[in-house]
């Protein structure tokens, strides 16, 4: 749990810990680094907004260095647009402050278990100018190798997996998140979001489509 | 930049007079060219008239009775009027002298003289007198010449005044253009008038951009400053609700549960600080000038310094002289700012022993804040004083507005709020005022 206020560094922990979780607090990124690189952790709590190391760039540090731990970054803006600070650096989920205690244990869990096992078959699959390759993780658009997330991959292995099929926000959700509980969120809109913008690059046509008031699919033909 | 005035475009009303002048001066020399054509070639024709009485007296005298031509003679007796002799058509009787007479609907000018001939005559000799240029068949051409001669001079005038307001008539269009594509207004050079006024339309907008400017900036500010409130608040507020939600879902041991109200009520009471900072804020944002009054700095320093060591703990000196004088500022304003400093040594600083001193200079006032306490790194003496900046070993629960607020009443006060290392080993504050009862010009 990191966080540059002692206050909320201190409530949240100290819910965290009679939640079953055994937390370890940290104040600044740098901290949290050193942290992590010393003991295994199994998930990271995060506030996006600290003085010098800021969240975004302990996400960004931690994913260089190959590190696949989930976070859930905190978010100080109510943001309603689609950029929340931390998740494309490779963050899995955000929550605004203040946050509901419950809310957050319940993702916590979610991300944990999500982590713990990898169930996507080791294939290649392929849809219109897409290649995913399951085993090493790689997305091809017309053979070109595109840069994703962890988790924008899985969003795009769950699609693509589904090529075809409309799913749902709700579904989504409790494939890639794990979110198998009434969860408010636009998590999933948001990492559709940057999933268009990288394999739409160079004007390429539309591959996830919206079907309103649905939700989301991935086909080639529009 | 001012020119002498004689080195300066000349004026509308010059340009309009050269231009009325010039335009009269082409009429008045075509006139006169013409006029002098038509009145010589008029001498020459009189001449000529002449000429053909002098032959025709002389040449023909068979031809006089023509009452077109020649010349009539008439001569009387002096004595007695009778026609003493006569060529062609008879004069009537006239005196000595010159006179104009018609005679058989002829307009004859004559002379009459005495000529000492016969025992004196009266001697009348007359010529044809129908004029040339007095005619009344020229009426209609002397009219076209009037009426061509006012068009012409219309329309030099018409011509020539078209440079004359040309400034004007670009300071128009600079005008139109303005706010399409430029706020400039660009220099009109050439009249006067037309420059006096590009002078001021020019001001005009650059203190009406400066309004804008000023309206766009304190917008900003209220936009950053709402926004950074806004974080401000949320930060107890999570930890406030984070608490909540332990204490609901989780049935805590009474001593556990204990410690969780305290942080609740903490947070609480920090949520309150940062409502109460920030409501004065607002107030010294809207200081009126008007609401200034003599405050007795000594005195202050002993109010603040009673109220603070109340709670114990702490021992607080003021050394200020009794005489130091009163200085006009706002007294809530200043109170709040001395009592800030006392507070954060005590607070984050955990001080134990603070001094206060007040010393008057020529234009100033300065107050400063020693203490004992644990001191601030060098590098946050600046920092600190911005809003919602909290020192890296503040204790917690503070509004990050305390020295903010301090460095508003210090400008608001005409003077400004200094920290560095203080000679007890903790910060030094250093407070200065303006001892002028003028009103600081605004700073902010």
């Amino acid at each position: 749990m990191v966080d540059d206020d002692p206050d909320v560094r201190t409530s949240v922990a100290r819910g965290l810990r009679h939640s079953g979780f055994d937390v370890r607090v940290a104040a600044t990124g740098k901290e949290a680094l050193r942290l992590l690189s010393n003991e295994s952790h199994d998930a990271l709590v995060l506030d996006v907004q600290m003085p010098e190391l800021d969240g975004v760039a302990v996400v960004t540090a931690l994913r260089a260095l190959g590190n696949d731990i989930p976070i859930c970054v905190l978010s100080a803006r109510d943001t309603v647009n689609d950029r929340i600070a931390g998740l494309e650096a490779g963050a899995d989920d955000y929550l605004t402050k203040p946050f509901d205690l419950g809310e957050l244990v319940a993702r916590l869990h979610a991300l944990l278990r999500r982590a713990s096992h990898s169930d996507q078959p080791s294939d290649t699959m392929t849809v219109g100018p897409l290649t995913i390759d399951t085993a090493r993780r790689l997305v091809f658009v017309d053979g070109e190798r595109v840069d994703l997330t962890k988790r924008e991959f899985d969003l795009l292995a769950v699609l693509a997996e589904n090529a075809g099929v409309v799913l749902s926000r709700q579904r989504l959700l409790e494939l890639v998140w794990g979110y198998d509980f009434d969860v408010d969120t636009n998590v999933a809109d948001v990492f559709i979001s940057y999933l268009r913008r990288k394999l739409e690059r160079d004007g390429l046509p539309r591959v996830i489509h919206t079907v309103r008031g649905i939700g989301y699919v991935l086909r080639d033909e529009p | 930049m001012r020119v002498p005035r004689f080195l300066r475009s000349a004026s509308l009303r010059t340009r309009v007079a050269i231009a009325s002048a010039a335009a009269a001066s082409a009429v008045v020399a075509v006139f006169t060219i013409l006029t002098s054509v038509v009145l010589a070639n008029n001498d020459a024709a009189q001449l000529d008239r002449r000429l053909d009485s002098i032959i025709d007296a002389s040449m023909y005298p068979d031809q006089l009775e023509d009452p077109h031509r020649g010349v009539l003679t008439t001569g009387r007796s002096k004595s007695t009027g009778q026609v003493v002799f006569q060529r062609g058509l008879q004069l009537p009787p006239l005196p000595l002298g010159t006179a104009t007479v018609e005679v058989n609907g002829v307009g004859y000018r004559v002379r009459t003289i005495t000529v000492d001939q016969q025992g004196g005559l009266l001697m009348s000799v007359g010529i044809r007198a129908d004029s040339v240029l007095l005619n009344r068949a020229r009426i209609p051409l002397y009219t076209a010449v009037g009426v061509a001669t006012v068009l012409i001079a219309g329309g030099l005038g018409w011509l020539l005044a078209g440079p004359a307001i040309r400034p004007l008539r670009r300071l128009t269009e600079h005008t139109k253009r303005l706010g399409k594509n430029t706020e400039r207004m660009p220099e009109v050079r050439g009249v006067r008038e037309a420059e006096d006024l590009s002078e001021a339309m020019t001001e005009m907008l650059s203190r009406l951009a400066a309004a804008q400017q000023a309206t766009t900036n304190s917008l900003q500010a209220a936009q950053d400053f709402a926004a950074n409130a806004a974080h401000e608040l949320r930060t107890p507020l999570t930890a406030m609700r984070a608490d909540l939600d332990t204490l609901r879902i989780h049935d805590l041991p009474a001593e556990e549960r204990a410690e969780v109200v305290q942080d609740l009520s903490r947070a609480q009471r920090r949520v309150e600080a940062i409502i109460t900072a920030l409501g004065q804020l607002a107030s010294g944002q809207l200081a009126q000038a008007e609401d200034r009054e003599l405050i007795d700095v000594t005195d202050m320093l002993d109010r603040v310094a009673r109220e603070n060591m109340r709670a114990g703990g702490v021992e607080i000196v003021v050394e200020a002289a009794d005489d130091l004088g009163a200085i006009w500022g706002w007294p809530g304003g200043l109170r709040l700012a001395v009592d800030n400093l006392v507070r954060n040594a005590v607070t984050h600083a955990h001080a134990t022993q603070i001094v206060l001193t007040a010393r008057r200079q020529e234009h100033t006032m300065t107050i400063v804040v020693d203490d004992n306490g644990r001191g601030l790194p060098e590098d946050e003496h600046r920092t600190v004083l911005g809003r919602f900046s909290r020192g890296s070993n503040a204790a917690p629960g503070g509004s990050g507005l305390g020295l903010a607020l301090v460095a508003q009443q210090a400008v608001l006060h005409g003077g400004r709020i200094e920290l560095s290392n203080g000679p007890l080993g903790g910060l030094r504050a250093t407070l200065t005022l303006s001892t002028s009862p003028e009103p600081p010009a605004d700073s902010d």
